[in-house]
C-alpha cells in the first residue's frame, strides 16, 4: 500500500453516532423539542463546515456539545428570555408533592429537574449523565472546574429539596415507567 | 454553610444520579428526526459537488 493511499478518519463520518446524546443535551437544556431539533440541526452544519478546527484525538463529544451549548447560550442571550416549555416536553410546573411515599417516581424527577436553573441543568447532566470529568465539563462550559464542582452539588441539592428526600425515608426507585426504562436498558444507566 | 459544602444524604444522591441516567437514557432512546440524516446526506453531497468542481 502506497503513504497516499492511506487516508485519515473523516470525524464527520462518526456524527450519526452521537446524535441521540447530542439530542438529549439540546432537550435537557432547552425543555422544547422543536427548539431543541432546531439547535441540533444548527449543530451540524457549524460542526461539517468547522470540522477543519476540530483537533483529532480528542473527544469529537465533547466538542459537539461545546458547539451546541454555545448556540443555546447565544440564541438565549439573543432572546433575552428563558425558552418555554411551549410543547411541555418534560412536563408542567412541579405543582404538587411528589408522591415517592418510599419511592421517587421517574415523572417527579423529571418535573424537579426542570426547576433548576440552565446551568444546573447543564452540569448535571455534563457530569452526571454523561460521565464527562468535571474539568472536561468544565472547559465546555468555558468556567472553572470548581463552579462546575459548585452547579452539580446545588442541582443535587436542589432535587432533594424539591423531591423531599430525606434522610429517614427508606428510598426506592421503582414505579413501573422507572422499570420500564430498565428493564429496555438491560439495566443500562450509561 | 455554602451549597458547595452542604451535602446530600449518600443514598438520596445515588437515588438521584440514578434518575438523572433514567432519564437522560430515555431521552437518548427517542426517534431521531429524519432531518438530520437528510442533512447530513445533503452536506455530504454537497461537499462531493465541491470537491468535483475543484477537480476541474
Amino acid at each position: 500500500m502506497m503513504v497516499s493511499d492511506i487516508k485519515a478518519a473523516d470525524p464527520r463520518d462518526e456524527l450519526p453516532e452521537h446524535l441521540p446524546a447530542l439530542r438529549a443535551f439540546a432537550l435537557s437544556l432547552t425543555r422544547n423539542s422543536a427548539t431543541a431539533d432546531d439547535m441540533v440541526q444548527d449543530t451540524i452544519v457549524k460542526a461539517w463546515t468547522n470540522i477543519d478546527k476540530f483537533q483529532a484525538g480528542t473527544n469529537l463529544r465533547a466538542w459537539l456539545f461545546t458547539i451546541l451549548r454555545n448556540t443555546f447560550y447565544s440564541s438565549r442571550r439573543k432572546l433575552n428570555r428563558e425558552v418555554a416549555d411551549i410543547d411541555g416536553v418534560f412536563t408542567e410546573t412541579l405543582s404538587v408533592k411528589p408522591s415517592h411515599d418510599g419511592r421517587l417516581q421517574l415523572a417527579d424527577f423529571r418535573k424537579a429537574f426542570e426547576q433548576l436553573p440552565d446551568e444546573q441543568r447543564e452540569a448535571l447532566i455534563l457530569v452526571g449523565a454523561n460521565g464527562f470529568a468535571y474539568d472536561e465539563a468544565a472547559e465546555m462550559c468555558g468556567v472553572a472546574t470548581g463552579t462546575i464542582k459548585s452547579r452539580v452539588n446545588r442541582g443535587r441539592n436542589r432535587l432533594a429539596e424539591l423531591l423531599e428526600l430525606n434522610d429517614d425515608d427508606a428510598l426506592e426507585l421503582t414505579d413501573s415507567a422507572t422499570m420500564a426504562v430498565v428493564s429496555s436498558n438491560g439495566g443500562r444507566t450509561h | 454553610m455554602s451549597d458547595q459544602k452542604k451535602t446530600i444524604n449518600p443514598r438520596a444522591q445515588s437515588l438521584i444520579d440514578d434518575s438523572l441516567k433514567l432519564v437522560y437514557a430515555d431521552m437518548q432512546d427517542e426517534a431521531l428526526p429524519d432531518r438530520f440524516v437528510e442533512l447530513l446526506s445533503k452536506l455530504k453531497e454537497q461537499d462531493g459537488q465541491s470537491d468535483q468542481s475543484g477537480d476541474k
